[in-house]
Order: structure tokens, then C-alpha cells, then sequence
């Protein structure tokens, strides 16, 4: 009778325990959800101008497309920033020591299958975002990662590229459908560096000009 | 056996009318050349593939446009986007070409075992508009046998179903197979015409990854950006996608590498054609409105989120009325542009979503 109620006791215990643990789940999604709407706000004062009249780099780590959009964004005269498109340089291929000291890079991190060919692998394009971490650790360079992918571009294969790339940026800019499972907050709080959501493309732009303006 | 014999009797009668069946589309005189793609293929002659090339030229010089609906009959958006064009469009610079029954042989019948309806309707302020609801392959019938492997002309080996499909067969074969035809005719149209933009509309399945996206290759890196970005401005969200090299016979792969054209692929997304639908109605054709897409949303195994309201053919055919438009926008402003290619009279997506397809088709009895 005693080891039945033992057992009936245990039984209980776990269940409590495991409700416990759903509950504080519950929560923590909770409080990211509320964190994730907190979307499409204009960025710290301490941010504004830190790419005025520099030389301003993107490239992708991991050959997603979105980078392209990011030009689009930086120099469209219309609907985005408005650099001239002689002081921003494209290249998918970047590599740190090609960038001028005191310039702007901005890395657009996102694994593509269809990309990774060729010369590029993970390996390499970690090793890559890497290299442009250590300048920016070093004050050489002016580091900050958008990752407007969305869930397409986050999964194992992404996730070290997006760590690599972010780890010593000054900011990340991030898409908030891509931040479904509250990654780029901890990736915030783990290096310390301020993360933005934005609800759409369109949305990055204002924040941008606030970096470059 | 009388009883098999009345339903062998009503059920040919059936596929006959579908085999024979021939779509109505309204050619505006003046405005509208007619040609066929035995034009570019003698070997389409007398064939299901021999399909109708609809050319609108300003008769000023400028950039050319292809665009090329109805490669797979089982996805609607694409045909009847083409269709916009072809009974709207009109082109003060430069000028456009449109398939509408890319391929005829993919429109002369429906999977067996599907239940599909043959046909689905647009309502219209002149009554209902019909469209044939077709195959996403080339009919057998056309075509057989079946290889075990197909070997596209590059060597790289397919699933044998494969070799039915337009949109595996390209840059095509002059006498290979009926869909190998049709691509060669399509390749050949472009090269002959030196056509600077293509478009291939198509729709996915919503569980697919590669759904409300731009296939692009990569010689148009330098456009897809703005096209995007533009499109996002116009309140649609597409993700880019590159070509990717090793996956051979596609529009968006073979296009660009055998001619001059910078080529796109266009998906929306279409429930009637996904594993996981329901009851397969023209309604849901028509709506996109199904229970099970709309849990299988829930359970997070989608790619486009769907809802009680489905994705309407509203919805799927305006954005790829946007995307052209925006790609022709975007190109327009190259510096590689000669002149400008300059397509007027086009509803625009909100447009289109307000008022519906039907209001911009015309009426074939008049």
C-alpha cells in the first residue's frame, strides 16, 4: 500500500512538473510574440548617421538572393535610401580584406541550396562571415546584418551563418517572420548587439536612412 | 452489359468533347496578330501542340515580351493571366508576344483518377466565361510510350513522366518528342524574334516550397532586387529564388543560357493542385477555399498561409499581372534598354483583387 501511494505520488510529481515546464514555455513564446509584434520602430538614437558618407559593401553569407533586395533598398532613388550607386558595391562573393577600412559592410546572411555551389559551401561562407567579425572586433569596419529571408532562410544550414555574421555588428536588422522561434533574441542577448523587426522590405528602409542619412 | 455500355457511351462522349475542345479567346482586330508555333516548328503541324502565338506590336521599335501561360493545364492562373493581357494589353513601344495554350496537349484532358472537373467558369458582367482545367503533362494519347528514365538532350536523367512535361523539355528537340517540339518551337520564337523578356507563369501546389516566388537566372541578379522590392510596394510578397545550374529543361534555366532573353519563372499558389486538398470542385479552382489546406496551415506544413478565404484566382491572377508588369518596369529603367516597352490598359493588382478577373474579360460572342 505504501509503494502504491509512492508510486501514485510520483506519478503526480511529474505531472505537476511537466505542466510547470509547459507553462513557463507558454510564457516565454508569449512574451516573444509580444516582443515580435513590437515591429517596424525607428532605431536608437545612438545608431543614426553611423553610415553617413561612408563606403558601404553587401554581400550574402550563405548565396540567398535577398541581398539583391538590400541594394535595391540602399540605392533606389525612389522608394528606398537613395546612395549613389558608385559609393555601394554588390558582390556575392566579398571577401573582408577587400573592404576599405572605416566603410560600411553589410552582411544579407541566408543559406540557399541553389546557391551553395560551386565555390561556395558552408564551411567556406562560415569561414567568410567570420573574417569580416574579426575586422569589425577590431574596429576596422562598420559592421550590420539584415536577414529579411523570412523562415525560408533560417534552419540549421543558415542559423551559423547568421550567428557568424552577427556576432560583432553594430545592429541587426531582421525580418520578423524570421524570428518564429525567438532566435535573433538570443542571438542579441547572447553578443549583445540590438536587433530591429520589421513587418516587410518596405519597412527596413526608414531605418536605414536613419543609418545613413 | 447494356449498363456498361451507356456509361462507356456518356463517359466517351465526355473525353471526346475535351479531346476536341477548343478555347475561345478574344482577338481584338487591328490590335492582335495571329501566328501558330509550327512557325517555328514544321514539325507541330497537325499536331495537339500546334498552338496559337498572339502578338501585340506597337510598330515602334523597343524591348519584346513573352509571355507564356497555359505550360501546365492544371494551373489556371497562368492561362488566364495570359488571357488579361491578350483581350487588355495595349503597346504604344515595343512589343509583346502571348501564349495563352503554351501546351495544347497538357489541355485536351484531365488526370484519371482525380476528378477533376474539365472545365471551371469566370463569372463575367456578360454571364459566365468557361476556361478548360487541364493536365499538368502532355496528354498519352499524344504521346506515348512512357520511358522508364528520361534523358534530357543534356544528358541529365529524369523521371519518365517527366518527358511529358513542356517545362522539362526545353530548350526542346526539332523532331523529339510532342513536348519537346513545343519547347524547341517556344526556344525558336524567342531566338527568331530576339525577344528581350520572358515570363513563365505557373502555380504551385501550397505545401511546395517554391510558391508565390520569382524564379530568376542569373543574368537578371541585377534586376530582381527592384523587382521584389516594387512588387512589395504594390502589396505583393514574393521571394526570389535563383535557377539553379543542374536543374535542366526549364524555362528560367535553358532560356537564358540558349538565347539572349532574360527569362522568369512566376508561381502563385493553387490549392486544386496539391496532394492535400479535398473534394476536387471547380470552386475550388476558382477560390482556392479548402478545409484541409487550411489545417494543413495550422499543422504549419504549407508554404502560403491559407485561411478561410482561400487564395482566390483573383489574388493568384493578379499577381502575376503585377510581377510582368513590374518586370517590364524594372527592365525599362536598364541601362541596357533601348527605348522603352510601354504596355497600357492593364488593371493593376488592387484592381483586380477589387473587381475581379471577370471584369476584364471579354465577352467571345460579340
Amino acid at each position: 500500500m505504501k509503494k502504491l501511494f509512492i508510486a501514485f505520488a510520483l506519478i503526480i510529481s511529474v505531472f505537476a512538473l511537466s505542466s510547470c515546464t509547459e507553462t513557463e514555455e507558454t510564457s516565454e513564446q508569449t512574451s516573444t510574440t509580444e516582443e515580435a509584434s513590437n515591429v517596424d520602430l525607428a532605431l536608437d538614437a545612438s545608431l543614426e548617421s553611423i553610415g553617413k558618407d561612408k563606403k558601404v559593401y553587401v554581400t550574402t553569407i550563405g548565396q540567398g538572393p535577398e541581398f539583391e533586395i538590400v541594394y535595391t533598398m540602399l540605392t533606389s532613388a525612389t522608394s528606398g535610401v537613395g546612395l549613389d550607386e558608385a559609393d555601394v558595391t554588390k558582390d556575392k562573393a566579398l571577401t573582408a580584406d577587400q573592404v576599405d577600412a572605416d566603410s560600411v559592410v553589410i552582411i544579407v546572411p541566408g543559406a540557399s541550396s541553389k546557391g551553395l555551389t560551386g565555390q561556395f559551401d558552408k564551411d567556406s561562407e562560415e569561414a567568410r562571415a567570420n573574417e569580416f567579425a574579426t575586422r569589425a572586433a577590431n574596429d576596422e569596419i562598420t559592421l550590420i546584418m539584415i536577414h529579411n529571408g523570412g523562415e525560408g532562410r533560417r534552419g540549421d544550414l543558415s542559423d551559423t551563418m547568421i550567428e557568424n555574421s552577427s556576432k560583432d555588428a553594430e545592429v541587426m536588422l531582421v525580418l520578423e517572420s524570421g524570428n518564429m522561434d525567438g532566435f535573433f533574441d538570443t542571438l542579441s542577448s547572447d553578443h549583445n548587439v540590438p536587433v530591429y523587426y520589421f513587418s516587410s522590405n518596405v519597412k527596413f528602409v526608414p531605418a536605414l536612412k536613419q543609418i545613413f542619412e | 452489359m447494356v449498363i456498361a455500355l451507356v456509361f462507356s457511351v456518356i463517359t466517351g462522349i465526355s473525353f471526346y468533347k475535351m479531346r476536341n475542345y477548343d478555347a475561345t479567346f478574344v482577338v481584338r482586330e487591328g490590335i492582335v496578330e495571329q501566328t501558330k508555333l509550327s512557325d517555328y516548328n514544321p514539325n507541330l503541324e497537325d499536331t495537339c501542340g500546334n498552338a496559337d502565338i498572339f502578338t501585340i506590336d506597337s510598330g515602334k521599335p523597343g524591348p519584346s515580351l513573352l509571355i507564356i501561360g497555359g505550360t501546365h493545364g492544371n494551373e489556371p492562373a497562368s492561362q488566364v493571366a495570359a488571357t488579361l493581357f491578350l483581350e487588355n494589353a495595349t503597346v504604344s513601344s515595343g512589343k509583346v508576344f502571348i501564349l495563352t495554350e503554351a501546351n495544347k496537349c497538357g489541355l485536351n484532358f484531365s488526370y484519371p483518377q482525380e476528378g477533376a472537373p474539365q472545365t471551371y467558369h469566370i463569372d463575367t458582367p456578360f454571364g459566365e466565361r468557361e476556361f478548360v482545367y487541364g493536365a499538368r503533362a502532355t496528354n498519352f494519347v499524344d504521346q506515348w510510350p512512357v520511358p522508364e528514365v528520361y534523358i534530357h538532350r543534356s544528358g541529365s536523367k529524369m523521371s519518365g513522366q517527366e518527358s511529358r512535361n513542356l517545362n522539362r523539355a526545353y530548350p526542346g528537340v526539332i523532331d523529339g518528342n510532342i513536348s519537346e517540339r513545343i519547347a524547341y518551337a517556344i526556344t525558336e520564337l524567342v531566338k527568331q524574334n530576339d525577344i528581350t523578356l520572358t515570363v513563365d507563369l505557373h502555380e504551385a501546389a501550397p505545401e511546395y516550397p517554391v510558391n508565390n516566388a520569382i524564379v530568376y537566372h542569373e543574368k537578371n541578379s541585377d534586376m530582381i532586387g527592384q523587382i521584389v522590392f516594387e512588387l512589395e510596394m504594390k502589396g505583393v510578397v514574393i521571394k526570389p529564388e535563383s535557377s539553379p545550374k543542374d536543374f535542366r529543361g526549364l524555362t528560367h534555366r535553358e532560356l537564358g543560357d540558349y538565347t539572349d532573353t532574360r527569362v522568369f519563372l512566376a508561381e502563385t499558389s493553387n490549392a486544386s493542385q496539391g496532394r492535400i486538398r479535398g473534394e476536387m470542385t471547380e470552386e475550388l479552382i476558382v477560390t482556392g477555399i479548402d478545409k484541409f489546406y487550411t489545417k494543413a496551415t495550422e499543422l504549419g506544413i504549407t508554404y502560403v498561409d491559407y485561411d478561410e478565404s482561400g487564395v482566390h484566382l483573383n489574388e493568384r491572377v493578379g499577381r502575376h499581372v503585377a510581377t510582368i508588369m513590374t518586370i517590364v518596369d524594372v527592365y525599362n529603367r536598364m541601362p541596357e534598354a533601348e527605348g522603352s516597352l510601354d504596355i497600357n490598359n492593364m488593371p493593376t493588382y488592387d484592381e483586380i483583387i477589387t473587381n475581379g478577373i471577370g471584369n476584364y474579360l471579354l465577352n467571345p460572342d460579340e
